[in-house]
């Protein structure tokens, strides 16, 4: 190998060790990254209050029972008319809130489910609660 | 400028690597930049599909199966052991946003039982992660 000198050219600096190193990072970050797109509803519990509970306010009251039917208002509704008979009662009183309440064996899938569509149907004030025995 | 002309023809020919070594910097310190390692539950769930949802970036994750089992960081977690591992997982996470990835078919009972012990633990914010297009 015929190496030239230059002595007074810039010194070079041998860059491969270097690109091996950052080639084995830059594999290692890309094959452990993960884009996760998480989206969700938020159902975080209110603060526990020590006072006295608010006067009584509006509510529309809902319960789903053990065998997953809706009862909005003691009535046995279909989960496609929860959100119209929110909006007719927000109508009525437009300040109102809603108390879902769910029997301990009903599933997810039809207490969420009416969580959200008091959310659409523009409440503020969506209580999700466990039954207390009926 | 006369080192041109006394390369000799038959000497190997030497590539320029600074301007890809640049491109792999940027790259990755992207990566480095954008890693997240959100420990994720590793349960299948067939989540419920809401339409009122918000994005949550890093949160602590726990999965709750159509069987009523939890899930957090690849491991089913008994009930009475939910507590600890949140705790940990919240010093670890001090935003305390979770998400709870919920089965439709899981009961209601366990995700409001999990929900107050998550709140006792320390976590901030629960959410219900639905299914992303």
């Amino acid at each position: 190998m015929r190496r030239r000198k230059k002595p007074i050219d810039e010194a070079e600096v041998d860059m491969t060790p270097m690109l091996d190193v950052v080639f084995i990072l830059l594999i290692f970050f890309i094959v452990t990254s993960t884009f996760l797109n998480e989206r969700g509803m938020d159902l975080t519990p209110p603060p526990p209050s020590d006072g006295p509970p608010p006067p009584k306010a509006k509510a529309v009251s809902i319960y789903v029972d053990e065998s997953n039917f809706i009862q909005v208002d003691g009535r046995i509704t279909d989960i496609s008319a929860v959100r119209a008979n929110i909006e007719r009662k927000k109508a009525e009183f437009p300040d109102i809130s809603v108390v879902v309440q769910v029997h301990p064996e009903a599933k997810n899938l039809y207490a969420l489910k009416v969580v959200d569509e008091a959310r659409l149907a523009n409440i503020a004030n969506v209580a999700f609660v466990g039954s207390v025995q009926e | 400028m006369s080192r041109e002309s006394r390369i000799a023809p038959e000497e190997d020919a030497e590539v320029d690597l600074t301007p890809m070594l640049d491109v792999v910097f940027i790259l990755l310190i992207f990566f480095i930049v954008t890693a997240t390692f959100v420990k994720t539950p590793g349960a299948t769930v067939e989540k419920v599909d809401l339409e009122k949802v918000v994005p949550i970036k890093d949160p602590i994750m726990v999965a709750l199966t159509s069987e009523d089992e939890i899930w957090i960081n690849r491991k089913a977690v008994k009930m009475r052991e939910v507590y600890a591992t949140m705790q940990e997982m919240v010093e670890d996470n001090p935003v305390g946003e979770a998400m709870i990835q919920v089965d439709g078919q899981s009961t209601t009972g366990v995700l409001l039982e999990l929900q107050g012990i998550m709140v006792n633990a320390g976590v901030k914010s629960i959410n219900i992660s639905t299914e992303t297009e």
